[in-house]
């Protein structure tokens, strides 16, 4: 059972790329196309406030191993 | 800031509609993925008490992955509504003008004068279209040029005020912006 903490620690790694990789492209697209940057702040808040919490809990889990 | 798209573009330009996608199609994708987010929690009842009997490893990977899930699914969450902010259908007294946004890789944008469009088709089609009226518009301009709004609200009265040129004869809420027509 010993090979189970370095292989979800790995598939955790490479989610976390992705969401950073696509979240911060995500990001680009919407501050660089949106009419409103009051609207584009708005969500880009909402979403990194979202993403902060579940990253902290991600942290606190990722070390439980 | 960066957007090259400036509405109104001259002083004497009114923007007389500005369209989304119809609310209920933001409505109805927000409940796919609310379904979709809570699958986890759902399989958690089935599958946490198998977990208990293996190690407690199991449970802290569990932990995990439903976190991961958790902050991808809010990702997922987040594109909707960039796209429902990104898709943007505007007439004004000048011009037609359709932003797209295609999944998070591809925008177009495009743009139509007001004099060169020639026809302008309503398509409302299929059964939650019809209940809550939405559809499609398309606007042929002069050329090969055509313009397609998308699942947008009153598809009827957003070709009323495209092809009358918004002229005084129109009669709704938005005849006092009327543009002047060609004998005035």
């Amino acid at each position: 059972m010993e090979f189970v903490a370095p292989l979800v620690k790995f598939i955790a790694i490479i989610s976390l790329l992705f969401f950073f990789i696509y979240g911060a492209f995500a990001i680009v697209v919407l501050w660089r196309y949106s009419l409103s940057k009051l609207i584009a702040l708005f969500l880009t808040g909402v979403f990194a406030l979202a993403s902060f919490f579940l990253l902290s809990y991600i942290t606190y889990l990722f070390f439980q191993f | 800031m960066f957007n090259d798209i400036q509405i109104p573009d001259h002083e004497d330009e009114e923007v007389l509609l500005f369209q989304h996608e119809h609310f209920v199609l933001l409505i109805f994708k927000i409940i796919i993925w609310a379904i979709i987010a809570i699958v986890p929690l759902i399989l958690e009842n089935f599958l946490l008490p198998y977990l208990l009997v293996y190690d407690p490893v199991f449970i802290n990977a569990w932990n995990l992955f439903q976190a991961i899930y958790f902050l991808i699914a809010a990702l997922g969450l987040f594109i909707v509504f960039i796209l429902y902010n990104l898709n943007v259908h505007i007439v004004t007294n000048r011009r037609v003008i359709d932003l797209d946004q295609w999944g998070l890789r591809r925008h177009t944008s495009s743009e139509i004068h007001l004099s060169r469009v020639q026809d302008a088709t309503a398509d409302i089609k299929g059964f939650w279209a019809h209940i809550f009226n939405y559809g499609a518009v398309e606007i042929q301009a002069a050329g090969e040029a055509t313009i397609r709004f998308e699942n947008i609200h009153n598809p009827l009265r957003t070709k009323r005020v495209i092809l009358s040129g918004f002229t005084p004869t129109l009669n709704d809420e938005l005849g006092e912006n009327a543009r002047p027509t060609e004998e005035e």
